[in-house]
């Protein structure tokens, strides 16, 4: 256990700096902030027209489909706060990383500690998280099922923070570009906003086994509306786990394959 | 004009940009993949809808408008935020604004060579594929007049992505806000869905501004929802928001040039 | 006897490159073709505590790569490495509380902010004792005289300004083990002067053992040891008067002529020099005290003369020339 708190602690200080390095430039950084909240405002706005025009994906009604694409954004929003894969692969291109490898704490700690992804997505975030609690105000929905339904979301960022950090490091390894990392986040990130079950079984299966926004999102929406038995939260969170230590796993073994910079 | 040191740059950019060749075709399959999501949706609603038209189109009209604007939009990437914001962070610009060549044309031609190498190919296919499978009929002058407006709304946001380039000087990083704003431009541009949905109020907002001229005119030219004096009105609005954009443009580049300081050393 | 400090033992590093493509007909001449290049190959040595060894080197020499592979940020192909007892790879985060690195100028600096921020976050991240972190950073900051500095924003700073700051950031926890990585490129005189009488009190004060890779002859005259590698391979291992004496016992002399009228004196040595009366030559220490040498400096033709050490740098020279003169024989690979 004093590991991960060393480990969160070390983080949190690098968010502070990370932060304070972001803010020299004071009316630019707010600025920043206030337009991240633009993509919680095209997905509202999609949503809602969506809606206005037709009556919608077939089983989901406004709400509903309005909680799944915002907590969509708000995991996306989140992971991209997390990592910046260009950043990354950038700096592991010409031996930038390294500075961030020598501090004291594990591996994957010290590349999401050191390398900050975009800063003012949190302000997107937090604005799809006002949206995913008024609708679970609106529909009414106690404690019993929004809680579990928080901690499940915030896992899901956990474990797709770790599996496009993972991927990143693979796109470096055998493209030494970020292109490829982002093509994958880009994936999920425009799936993800509706139902993994409309594009067919195939996909569902990938977005549920191999880049598990179904997990992340999809499947605990699921659930807070009755479509799937309360039940299914194990298997959910045991998934998540499932693939939290994987890339985990992943990650460690595939850094060995960096090469830093010159000498 | 020195071509010479153009043409070298534009060797030097294919260069680069086939060093990174497996991941751009990795990468445009993904691209391309996410598109046909937006068509999986629009089916479902289709379906649940149990009609034939939304907003005066057809699902295979839906279809087809998706799946040339998921082809056409790989133009929209023209990287000159990235390039600019490199050699800014990177100190290289003060290097680069001293020689003999205009360094926005030298941007312009940097990214150019990376899109005609990737992109491009990919967009002939992919439309060739697109138009033959979809069974869009296409004139020779609405295929002319689409290349017309493809290429000058290529000019017209490789314009706008230096300029947000350009921003660098003021912050650390142009990452959230480049990625927001073609967020933006992808949804009031028609990506997302046609303009023809939106709300009356929103589509008069929409109007006004340059972001349709990317995405949804093309494919609308391309699709035959748009023709005959509309597609003149649409080529006169994208002469005058180049006009008006690289003036812009012009303007803000000189005020950025006479804030740049060296990088520290 | 003391375990070493630093052991390296049959290490070698292996990293894949591209080369460009031989071809000039188009569209050949448009790709490129991989290679795999061996950085290191086969290196052994040890450190013990307290040395201040230098790992000189020409560019490309493994210098970078070798610091790298000790500091756990870079994963040895073959070999057995260990710091302070510790496995640099497995045991990373628990050797980085004891040892500092400097790679680069601004390397950890936070480049918009103060150096005194990255300072705080130093002592944030190893948790520094108050009172132990002031007195710390007071003494670095004269001896470096970053007093009108350390407030600045790191991207306003000079290079030398910017090196002085990273060592500081480097040696605020105490670290037993320090390695500098090319400390000294770009920096201007003052600033070296004052980073290598840091590294001199640091070592006397806490028998801190440093490590330093440059390529730069002047930075190892504070060097106890000095170990250097070419290409991939380590070719010396001693110090720096057994360095200096590796191809004889020479001094450089300079000697001034007066009437434009030089004498013979291939007979004393090796002529690199004569131009407007003054000749430079490479005389052995033995030559230099036969009588007929010290009878020529007595001449009245010779109006002044000056005596010095022959300069690593041209041991070096010789010493590059004759691995290179190897490595065309085929003697070396």
């Amino acid at each position: 256990m004093g590991r991960y708190t060393e480990n969160a602690r070390y983080f949190l200080i690098c968010q502070k700096y990370a932060w304070k390095d972001w803010f020299v430039y004071r009316l630019q950084g707010a600025i920043w902030v206030a337009l991240s909240l633009m993509s919680t405002v095209v997905t509202y706005a999609g949503i809602t027209i969506i809606y206005n025009v037709s009556s919608g994906i077939p089983g989901w009604n406004y709400l509903q489909l309005l909680l799944l694409s915002t907590s969509s954004n708000m995991v996306m929003s989140l992971v991209w706060f997390f990592i910046n894969p260009w950043s990354i692969v950038n700096k592991m291109r010409i031996g930038k990383l390294d500075p961030y490898l020598i501090r004291p704490f594990g591996k994957m700690t010290c590349v999401l500690s050191g390398v900050p992804g975009a800063l003012s997505l949190i302000a997107g975030a937090l604005s799809s998280a006002g949206i995913v609690a008024y609708v679970i105000f609106r529909l009414g929905i106690g404690p019993l099922l929004s809680i579990p339904y928080v901690l499940m979301l915030l896992m899901g960022t956990a474990a797709l923070t770790m599996i496009f950090l993972a991927v990143t490091v693979i796109s470096y390894i055998f493209m030494r570009s970020a292109q490829f990392s982002r093509s994958v986040f880009n994936l999920g990130e425009s799936a993800g906003a509706y139902p993994i079950a409309i594009y067919g079984i195939g996909f569902q299966v990938f977005f549920s086994l191999l880049l598990p926004i179904g997990f992340a999102y999809y499947y605990p929406s699921e659930i807070l509306f009755g479509k799937l038995g309360v039940s299914f939260i194990l298997v959910d969170v045991l998934a998540l786990a499932i693939a939290i230590v994987s890339s985990y796993a992943i990650f460690n073994r595939l850094i060995k394959e960096y090469e830093s910079g010159g000498g | 004009m020195n071509t010479r040191a153009y043409s070298s740059l534009m060797i030097i950019g294919i260069k680069s940009t086939l060093v990174y060749f497996k991941d751009f075709i990795l990468s445009s399959v993904l691209y391309l993949l996410s598109f046909l999501f937006i068509i999986f949706i629009w089916n479902a609603v289709y379906i649940s809808e149990h009609a034939t038209t939304i907003g005066g189109f057809s699902l295979p009209q839906i279809d087809a408008y998706f799946i040339v604007v998921g082809i056409i939009s790989m133009l929209m990437n023209t990287s000159n935020d990235n390039i600019l914001e490199e050699d800014i962070q990177e100190g290289n610009i003060a290097g680069k604004l001293i020689k003999p060549i205009n360094y926005a044309a030298s941007v312009f031609t940097e990214s150019t060579s990376n899109t005609l190498i990737t992109a491009v190919p990919v967009i002939i296919i992919a439309l060739t594929i697109a138009i033959l499978a979809l069974h869009i009929t296409v004139s020779s002058t609405t295929l002319l007049v689409f290349i017309a407006e493809l290429a000058m709304g290529y000019i017209l946001i490789g314009i706008i992505q230096f300029i947000i380039g350009s921003f660098s000087i003021y912050t650390t990083t142009i990452d959230g806000f480049s990625s927001l704003v073609m967020t933006m431009i992808a949804f009031l541009g028609g990506g997302i869905m046609p303009l023809n949905f939106f709300p009356l109020w929103a589509r008069g907002i929409v109007g006004a501004l340059p972001f349709q001229l990317f995405l949804y005119v093309p494919s609308a030219t391309l699709n035959g929802a748009i023709s005959g004096t509309q597609i003149y009105n649409y080529l006169v609005l994208y002469v005058a928001w180049l006009a008006v954009i690289s003036g812009l443009g012009f303007i803000w580049w000189g005020r950025v040039k006479r804030n740049l300081t060296a990088v520290g050393g | 006897m003391e375990e070493p400090i630093i052991s390296v033992k049959n290490v070698v590093k292996k990293y894949k490159t591209f080369e460009h493509s031989d071809s000039k007909r188009f569209p050949a001449s448009l790709f490129r073709k991989k290679i795999m290049k061996t950085a290191v190959k086969g290196v052994s040595f040890s450190i013990r505590r307290g040395e201040i060894v230098a790992l000189l080197g020409r560019n490309g020499s493994g210098k970078s790569t070798i610091i790298k592979m000790l500091t756990g940020i870079l994963y040895p192909n073959k070999g057995n490495i260990s710091v302070m007892g510790l496995n640099p790879w497995d045991d990373r985060a628990k050797l980085a509380y004891n040892i500092g690195v400097v790679l680069g100028a601004h390397g950890q600096l936070y480049w918009n902010l103060p150096a005194i921020d990255t300072f705080e976050f130093i002592k944030s991240v190893y948790r520094i004792d108050d009172g132990e972190y002031d007195k710390r950073l007071k003494r670095l900051i004269e001896m470096l005289s970053l007093e009108k500095v350390y407030k600045k924003p790191v991207r306003t700073m000079s290079l030398g300004e910017q090196m002085k700051c990273n060592f500081v950031a480097s040696i605020l926890h105490s670290p037993k083990l320090i390695f500098l990585d090319e400390p000294t490129i770009g920096v201007d005189l003052p600033s070296k002067n004052a980073l290598k009488e840091a590294v001199l009190d640091t070592r006397e004060r806490y028998n801190s053992t440093f490590l330093l890779t440059t390529h730069i002859v002047e930075d190892i005259e504070i060097a106890d040891r000095v170990l250097i590698m070419d290409k991939g391979k380590k070719v010396f291992d001693g110090s720096r008067k057994k360095l200096n004496g590796m191809f004889g016992n020479y001094r450089r002399v300079e000697l001034a002529f007066g009437n434009g009228k030089i004498p013979e004196l291939k007979s004393y040595g090796r002529i690199i020099s004569s131009k407007g009366g003054v000749v430079r030559m490479e005389v052995s220490v033995r030559a230099l005290k036969e009588k007929r040498f010290i009878n020529l400096l007595a001449s009245r033709n010779v109006l002044d003369y000056r005596v010095s050490e022959a300069g690593l740098s041209h041991v070096l020279s010789k010493l590059y020339g004759k691995l290179e003169g190897k490595r065309q024989v085929g003697e070396d690979e």
